[in-house]
């Protein structure tokens, strides 16, 4: 088959949400791409707008596709892909490039990778754009509002944004919310772990979001949490006495380390 | 060597040139000979100081004395006369039609040549043609191999990429760098190497390349013991690539480095001021607040006002504020491509709150601090503070039952072992302070030892060094 045929049998199945088989055409699209030389743009290909702009939408087709089935490495290696078409300067936008990008950022989240995360905001330097003038687009909004809560700590309005489904400009952004809820759920727990000596279980499922009691007992058998009576307790490792014995050990080492040097001075 | 150097009377007897022309071919010869004193010795002290002296002399080279240098050392016959000749050809004003006929030159001296055309070219503002130029001086850079050249090819690097930045485009170098980079690797030019790194974390940083920077920094390992200048950059950009990726006290260590090893000139100034912008926003992004000193610096001062009405807001915990602060000097920090960092304090003027409360309280309930810091329910003041406990800016422990927090008892730091710690840590600094500077001592070879005696000129040649580098006042 052509790339032509390909192309429009793969935009074809798209619009019909049958996403396993946009994949399927996908791997024989790409191999044609790179046969081309278009699936990464270059210099020589770059006085070809138009051709550029078609492997971008379908690349573009391509993340969405992947999204959709929940491939995640998918979606993100298509990402990739998509980073330089979008740095060119000579392709008019693509509508689907806001969209695309904060998915993107949302998955970064979920993933816990807030170093990547900031990263990838402080690019769109490069088209002129602040995290503030940022937050303004529809898209946008929503992985940086929820990257500020969960910095902040303030993951309730994190799930009350994710239990109402309704804000978001289009339903790849509910994909997310399962894994963002889980994600945020071990922050919690670790913040718990460190700053309670005990909670009662029922407390316990409410601050984790959890729904009935089944889910809390499997939670705190993962964590390894000790139960008493309804109660967990979160315990402090102490090692004060141990600490003592070591700390004469270390000051006499110290000390004969610093008569030796003080022996090569004089 | 005296092939290579037509005695001064010579060009005296022209008396076409003005005096301070003169005066610069001197001096250039001058350096010349230095140069050539380091390449023969293996003593990179030589041409350190004639970078020391060129900062003074920039101002006043000019076409007509660097020609001549030019003329009296290069032979014709070799390709790098024309790049070197054709690249002045319009600052041409004395033309010259007496002939020499010089050896090819070493090495040393050729590349020192093109270093100060390019300088040259640099400082009259014509970076199209210094492209042009830089383009050939790449070229001859490949052809040697030497160990000396080390200085001075790290500083033509440096040229080679300030042009390109002058237009625009710090891309197109990357390759080339790159390849430097390896090669120096290779050969343990140290002084290339950190340059290469360097400017290509510049490059990255210039186009928001974070991750890549970041990569290059993983992948490479940053020579010790090269020029302090251009460590001072290293641990900038450092700085700088931490701070995004929010791990602040790395950051904030590499750009106290950064200011440490910052040459305290006035042609520094701008870097210095860059990094202390930069450590003050680290500063208030751990929670700390810079000491209100670093602001009232004379030197300084101008510049950080934004930064100033910045730290205010952020102390008060006053959001308006902040936000007055941001529409007033937004533009200025987007300059410094320091917006977004800024932005991110937004968020911080919330954990400085907690951590007033928590200093000043014992016992709070959950509430209270929910209407301090006007959050809208308890349950966010809860998730916020196990957060901040966490995170280790406040110690306390939160009881769920009554729905307070109670802060810990503070603990004598005496108590514990830290004190002993802090000392061990600063008596080994001292230490190895003190084995460094014996190391670095320097001592004359023992096998020409009677023949300095006899050498006066190397006596003084040698004092002259020492002194310049007490003064320490490297560009």
């Amino acid at each position: 088959m052509s790339l032509e045929q390909l192309t429009s049998q793969l935009s074809k199945s798209f619009s019909a949400n049958k996403y396993a088989e946009c994949l399927k055409l996908l791997t024989s699209i790409k191999i044609q791409l790179i046969e081309k030389n278009l699936l990464v743009p270059s210099l020589s290909t770059a006085s070809n707008p138009n051709d550029l702009a078609i492997s971008r939408s379908i690349l573009e087709i391509g993340a969405l596709a992947s999204i959709n089935s929940e491939d995640l490495s998918g979606f993100s290696s298509y990402i990739t892909l998509l980073t330089p078409f979008y740095d060119l300067a000579s392709l008019p936008e693509s509508p689907n490039k806001n969209k695309l990008l904060s998915l993107y950022l949302l998955l970064l989240l979920t993933q816990g990778d807030l170093a990547l995360f900031h990263i990838e905001l402080e690019r769109f330097a490069n088209y002129g754009l602040s995290v503030d003038e940022l937050e303004k687009d529809e898209y946008f909004a929503i992985p940086i509002k929820f990257e500020k809560w969960i910095i902040d700590g303030n993951f309730n309005k994190v799930y009350e944004l994710l239990s109402s489904k309704h804000s978001f400009p289009s339903k790849e952004f509910n994909l997310f919310e399962k894994e963002l809820l889980d994600s945020i759920r071990l922050t919690i727990a670790t913040n718990i772990e460190s700053s309670y000596t005990t909670l009662p279980l029922e407390n316990l499922k409410l601050l984790l979001f959890l729904k009935n009691q089944a889910d809390v007992k499997h939670f705190i058998d993962e964590m390894g949490w000790p139960v008493q009576n309804g109660v967990v307790h979160f315990e402090k490792p102490s090692t004060a006495p141990e600490d003592e014995i070591n700390d004469d050990k270390q000051i006499i080492k110290n000390s004969l380390t610093y008569a030796k040097e003080m022996e090569s001075i004089v | 060597m005296e092939t290579t150097e037509p005695s001064i009377d010579v060009v005296e007897s022209k008396q076409c040139l003005q005096i301070s022309s003169r005066l610069t071919f001197i001096e250039l010869r001058e350096f010349l000979t230095l140069v050539e004193q380091s390449a023969v010795k293996y003593d990179p002290r030589y041409v350190l100081k004639v970078f020391r002296e060129l900062t003074p002399l920039r101002r006043e080279l000019d076409a007509g004395s660097l020609l001549k240098v030019i003329k009296q050392t290069v032979p014709e016959s070799q390709t790098h006369y024309g790049n070197l000749v054709g690249a002045l050809a319009d600052y041409d004003d004395a033309v010259m039609d007496e002939d020499f006929s010089v050896p090819t030159p070493r090495p040393d001296i050729d590349l020192f040549l093109h270093l100060l055309v390019q300088i040259f070219l640099h400082d009259k503002k014509d970076f199209n043609r210094l492209e042009l130029f830089n383009q050939k001086t790449v070229i001859a850079l490949a052809q040697y191999n030497e160990r000396t050249l080390d200085h001075i090819a790290a500083k033509i690097w440096f040229y080679v990429f300030r042009s390109k930045e002058a237009l625009k485009d710090t891309v197109s170098i990357r390759p080339a760098l790159q390849t430097a980079l390896r090669t120096a690797t290779l050969r343990h030019d140290n002084e290339i190497r950190a340059a290469a790194i360097t400017l290509l974390l510049r490059s990255y940083l210039l186009s928001n390349d974070i991750n890549q920077a970041y990569n290059l920094v993983e992948k490479t390992e940053f020579p010790e013991q090269v020029t302090n200048s251009v460590v001072a950059r290293y641990y900038y950009y450092l700085a700088r690539i931490q701070t995004i990726q929010l791990d602040y006290s790395s950051a904030n260590e590499c750009a106290i480095t950064a200011i440490r090893k910052c040459p305290q000139t006035k042609s520094a100034l701008g870097f210095l001021q860059a990094a202390t912008k930069l450590h003050i926003l680290i500063q208030l992004l751990t929670g700390e607040i810079p000491e209100l000193s670093t602001f009232r610096d004379l030197a300084l001062e101008k510049s950080l006002t934004p930064y100033l009405a910045v730290t205010r807001a952020v102390r008060l915990g006053d959001l308006n504020l902040f936000n007055d602060a941001l529409t007033k000097y937004g533009a200025s920090l987007k300059k410094d491509t320091n917006y977004n960092l800024v932005l991110r304090l937004r968020q911080n003027v919330i954990k400085t709150g907690i951590r007033i409360i928590s200093l000043s309280y014992k016992k709070i309930s959950l509430k209270d601090i929910c209407i301090k810091l006007h959050l809208d329910s308890e349950l966010s003041a809860e998730y916020i503070v196990a957060k901040a406990i966490k995170d280790g800016v406040i110690d306390a422990t939160i009881e769920h039952k009554d729905g307070y927090m109670k802060s810990n008892e503070m603990l004598d730091v005496y108590s514990t072992r830290a004190p002993q710690e802090e000392f061990d840590r600063r008596i080994k600094f001292c230490m190895a302070l003190n084995n460094d500077s014996v190391r670095a001592m320097r001592y004359p070879l023992s096998t020409n030892r009677g023949e300095i005696k006899a050498d006066v000129d190397f006596k003084e040649r040698e004092q002259e060094i020492l002194q310049y580098l007490q003064e320490d006042d490297f560009f």
